[in-house]
């Protein structure tokens, strides 16, 4: 199993040591916190320095984002370096298979479609109860019954299209994709990728949920509740993470920036096997 | 519902969408994923939904309907039986965001036209140009999507067609994205009696993800980057923009900018709502229109104004439209001309 470490900022190139072969360096859900083709340059310096191996991480983007992603990708080019390219956004891959062949594509966390919200993880064991679950709201004068799923959907919730589908995987093999990321989702994941072609890697204990243009975190310096929702960026997500709690949701959300994410640790050795994941992404902080 | 066709036309639709839920999909898959939100199937009965195409047809309206779950493989057999039946009664077109769908239908040599759902998550010309390739015809663009990015993205490529989402239902995390589950209240058949008092009973999958996890009221605890409580005296807080709507939803003041891109069509979603508020957001989405097409040459300040009027007047609005609905608050501070997004 592949052990590596990712980093979203230089400072972090600290956290990494002997028991990591690869870095992963980037962001997956903000373009404004894209490295600059310098940064990147210092992350390939201690790369070439340690002998690691280097994926680089890109989020989805907008025209704008994308020159940057762009200036990123000429960079690698000009250095003659042929890492992975982490793809969260099918224009990103849709230039690299265009203009960039060398560099080696990997599907990202946000296109393989698997079901993460958190209330699944309860849902799904309250399937197997018996004992039937229900709201009642006295000021509404209403009952709510929780039906109980059919059987058999468990598979549905545990996998995706990506990991079902053999014309998906057949296309993404033809696009020269041959790795997977996937999270370690609270109730566990199902894949179907064919053995030997496509391969997988887990992300271990932050969990994407979701994400979003409307930054949260943008103003939240500010004390005030106006709505205007693009606020002005002054990278609050670099100093804050902000934890939210409620008795509906099973799981800490943990918000960073304009992003949330729960936490599971658990990793079973069997799900990953059975999984073809051969890579395990440790994220030492929340990403952004 | 058919008998909705002919009023909805008559407001001044020029397309129609719905959802389409088979009995069979219902029982063995629930009403959870087939169309990404659960409870938006308007429509659950072949024929019913072949009226309706036939009345819109003979006002050649066209009708697509959205089939932009995300579906994994066991379920292609119902999927594929449920597009051939939905073909054979002259469907115009599909909304698609599987991308598993999209390749399955170019194999077959689909012969519909097939726009490509929110859940596409396009925000760049070279995603329009992965999606073209597929044999897309229209990208409907996420309500999140500047009008710098829209404006980009049609004068990019003239020959796609874009849609915009006009009225209802912000969703504060990116549609394609986003990962949490929504579950519908369903109301049941039956009512309990309660301490002698009529009692609505209702059901539901997720009895917790029905009152939206983007909306719940969270309690939040403030740490630095490092995931330590913060101890100083200012608070520090996000906002979430949700819990502060108060009233519909609604992007219209954009269609200022909007009106002169190469937009093809802005939608009123409404699969969810009922038959009346439907009617009522195309009457104000084409009296927007009208303010428009009947003062060529009108200020920003002289649209908006007009418009919000409508909106208060349309949806019994009684504050001042200061952006807590709308999609681009930005809009409404927008100088002549430009976009300009957040420094």
């Amino acid at each position: 199993m592949e052990k590596a470490i990712l980093i979203n900022s230089l400072s972090q190139l600290r956290a990494v040591n002997k028991q990591y072969r690869r870095i992963y360096y980037g962001v997956e859900f903000c373009e404004r916190l894209m490295p600059t083709p310098y940064d990147l340059s210092k992350v390939t310096d201690f790369i070439l320095r340690n002998n690691l191996k280097l994926s680089l991480v890109t989020p989805y983007v907008t025209p704008r984002g994308l020159e940057n992603a762009v200036a990123l990708f000429d960079f690698l080019n000009s250095r003659r370096l042929q890492p992975e390219v982490i793809i969260n956004d099918w224009g990103v891959l849709n230039v690299l298979r265009r203009k960039y062949k060398n560099l080696i594509p990997v599907l990202g966390r946000l296109l393989n479609k698997q079901k993460r919200g958190p209330t699944l993880i309860t849902l799904l064991k309250e399937r197997k109860n018996s004992s039937p679950v229900y709201l009642y709201d006295p000021k509404r004068r209403s009952i709510v019954y929780q039906n109980k799923l059919p059987k058999g959907i468990e598979y549905y919730y545990k996998t995706s299209n990506v990991l079902s589908m053999p014309i998906i995987q057949d296309f993404l093999y033809n696009l020269d994709i041959k790795r997977i990321e996937l999270d370690n989702v609270g109730q566990g994941f199902l894949s179907d990728l064919p053995k030997g072609k496509i391969s997988a890697s887990v992300y271990v204990p932050f969990v994407y949920i979701t994400t979003t243009f409307y930054c949260p975190s943008a103003g939240c310096e500010d004390n005030n509740t106006a709505s205007l929702k693009l606020k002005p960026c002054h990278k609050e997500c670099q100093k804050y993470i902000f934890k939210l709690r409620h008795p509906a949701m099973p799981k800490v959300i943990y918000l960073k920036g304009n992003t949330q994410f729960y936490k599971n640790r658990y990793l079973s050795i069997n799900m990953l096997k059975r999984a073809g994941v051969n890579r395990v992404v440790y994220e030492p902080r929340v990403p952004s | 519902m058919s008998s909705e066709v002919l009023p909805l036309i008559e407001e001044g639709a020029d397309e129609l969408y719905c959802g389409y839920l088979p009995a069979e999909w219902e029982k063995k898959y629930t009403n959870l994923e087939f169309e990404r939100k659960g409870g938006s199937s308007n429509f659950t009965n072949i024929n019913e939904l072949r009226l309706a195409i036939k009345l819109a047809h003979r006002k050649n309206v066209p009708v697509f309907v959205a089939l932009n779950g995300l579906y994994i493989s066991e379920q292609y057999r119902m999927l594929l039986d449920i597009i051939n039946s939905l073909n054979r009664i002259g469907i115009d077109g599909y909304i698609v965001a599987d991308l598993g769908l999209l390749l399955t239908l170019k194999g077959l040599g689909f012969n519909k036209e097939i726009h490509i759902s929110t859940g596409g998550a396009v925000f760049n010309q070279e995603a329009v140009d992965f999606y073209n390739r597929l044999g897309a015809k229209r990208i409907i663009l996420d309500r999140q999507t500047s009008l710098e990015t829209i404006d980009a993205l049609s004068s990019y490529y003239p020959r796609m067609e874009f849609e915009v989402f006009i009225l209802n239902t912000l969703c504060v995390y990116i549609d394609g994205l986003c990962t949490f589950m929504h579950s519908p209240l369903d109301m049941a058949k039956d009512r309990h009696s309660m301490a002698g008092r009529s009692t609505n009973v209702y059901t539901t999958y997720d009895i917790n993800a029905y009152k939206e996890a983007c909306s719940l009221k969270y309690s939040v605890k403030s740490c630095d980057i490092s995931g330590r409580g913060l101890q100083q005296a200012k608070k520090i807080a996000p906002v979430f923009h949700k819990p502060l709507t108060d009233g519909v939803e609604c992007n219209a003041c954009s269609l200022y900018y909007l009106n002169k891109m190469n937009i093809k069509a802005a939608k009123i979603v409404g699969r969810q709502l009922s038959a009346q508020a439907r009617l009522k957001s195309i009457r104000f989405i084409r009296a927007v229109l009208d303010i428009l097409d009947s003062n060529k040459g009108i200020s920003k300040r002289d649209f908006m104004l007009k418009t919000k009027r409508l909106y208060r007047n349309s949806f019994n609005y009684h504050k001042l439209c200061e952006g807590n609905n709308c999609y681009h608050p930005e809009v409404l501070r927008y100088g002549k001309g430009h976009f300009n997004q957040q420094s």
